[in-house]
């Protein structure tokens, strides 16, 4: 395998878990932290201040959302979000369970999303890439 | 003319910019060893001095309160103060150990003021923890300072490499004896725990592992990180530097003797590195039971031998 010696530009990311089932979250965390071939050029951050890229999973649910939104705006000026997993798009299957959850706030744009349920790894992984390219 | 030459000195060589390329020299061997013995995640020898520009590139959030000057003005004055320290041990600047104590003092302390600063609460948290590596090392280390000036009988740090070049290193010289080389030898344990407190390596959650509990940084952004980071590069390179001085000091005159400098702050480097990879992850309660308690007891049996085999 060939390294480049050169600074690589890696994005960081910040991954905000709203809470369901949290299997979402879980792929999330797979892609961030673990090592595989295919694995996007992103690296995790503590603080969504050092993220080019926000990740969200799980419901907006309205107790949530607002602090969601408050933490979102933390990140820098040129930021990118993605939604993954069909609650983070308001289509999940808890939906109607819940009751109390809603879509995304108004406002808000999103970069890219990955939908589904459950998600794909590979699909995470490429639309990472896409969004932080 | 002299005070311009001083501040080229401070600035560029053995200076601030030195030092940062030194340090982050130093980070990638510290990204290199994580990697291969933690088994952490290969980021490459440029993750470091990617990270550093791609901060420098971010916007710099606005912190609110106090903290907005501080995080602007604290890794300056950090990078100044192991600069200073850096341009005493070179020899370009005089300086006797009390000055590099209260420099490496200031460094600590600019770290410990950012979190006191922060308007937020989960950082402010991190304002015992600072304190408590502030004073996990340094009394230790003011300990080992004082024995090796008593082994020595020189403050000054130019006196001191003379010394060393003259009679050996501090560590395996005759001087005082036996009981003055275990004494030693008990100091230079003290003063590599205290220097892995320093270098803020462990334990509060500021070392390299991705998703590690934040500290004061996660307050931060943009340019004001970079430099944060960039402070922190330089103490891992400046810390063996000082550890070098005071117990591996040797003659600088020729090239091959320069060259051992470097290999030896390259060994201490690794020893601090494994040191902290080998430690686990504590609270700052343990921090100071070890660096106070343990340690601070060692450095003080070192200063008691020392004191011993140098009057007897």
């Amino acid at each position: 395998m060939t390294r480049s010696w050169l600074p690589s530009r890696r994005v960081g990311v910040f991954h905000l878990r709203l809470g369901c089932c949290g299997g979402c979250g879980d792929l999330v965390d797979v892609v961030l932290r673990d090592r595989f071939e295919g694995r996007p050029p992103v690296f995790e951050c503590d603080s969504p201040r050092h993220a080019g890229l926000l990740v969200v999973t799980g419901l907006w649910s309205p107790g949530l959302a607002g602090a969601a939104l408050e933490v979102i705006e933390q990140a820098p000026a040129g930021r990118k979000l993605i939604l993954v997993g069909d609650c983070a798009l308001g289509r999940g299957p808890l939906l109607e369970s819940v009751r109390a959850a809603s879509a995304m706030p108004p406002g808000l744009e999103q970069d890219g999303e990955v939908g589904g349920c459950p998600v794909s790894i590979k699909t995470i992984c490429e639309r990472i890439s896409d969004v932080a390219r | 003319m002299a005070f311009v030459g001083k501040i080229a000195y401070l600035v560029l060589f053995p200076g601030i910019l030195f030092i940062l390329l030194a340090g982050m020299l130093a980070r990638t061997v510290s990204a290199g060893m994580a990697s291969a013995l933690a088994g952490g995640e290969r980021r490459g020898a440029s993750a470091p001095a990617a990270f550093l520009l791609a901060a420098l590139d971010q916007e710099a959030i606005s912190t609110g309160g106090a903290l907005n000057a501080v995080v602007w003005l604290a890794p300056p004055l950090k990078a100044v103060a192991l600069a200073w320290v850096s341009c005493i041990i070179f020899g370009f600047f005089p300086g006797d150990l009390v000055l590099v104590f209260a420099l490496l003092l200031v460094a600590g302390g600019a770290d410990l003021f950012t979190a006191l600063l922060s308007p937020n609460p989960l950082v402010m948290q991190q304002a015992w923890a600072e304190a408590a590596s502030l004073l996990a090392w340094a009394v230790p280390f003011a300990l080992v300072l004082a024995a090796v000036a008593l082994r020595s009988g020189e403050v000054s740090v130019s006196g001191l490499i003379k010394w060393q070049a003259a009679n050996g290193v501090l560590l395996a010289s005759s001087s005082g004896g036996a009981t003055a080389q275990a004494g030693g030898a008990l100091t230079l344990i003290a003063a590599l725990c205290a220097a892995v407190a320093l270098a803020r390596l462990r334990p509060f959650g500021r070392g390299r592992a991705p998703g590690s509990p934040g500290g004061i940084l996660d307050d931060v952004s943009g340019p004001p990180l970079a430099m944060f980071a960039g402070a922190e590069a330089a103490a891992l390179f400046v810390l063996p530097l000082v550890i070098v001085t005071l117990f591996f000091a040797g003659p600088a005159a020729s090239w091959y003797q320069v060259v051992f400098w470097a290999l030896k702050v390259l060994g201490i480097l690794i020893l601090l590195l494994l040191l902290d990879l080998l430690s686990a992850r504590s609270g700052s309660r343990t921090v100071v039971r070890w660096g106070v308690g343990a340690m601070g007891l060692i450095a003080l049996l070192g200063l008691v031998l020392t004191w011993i085999g140098v009057s007897g």
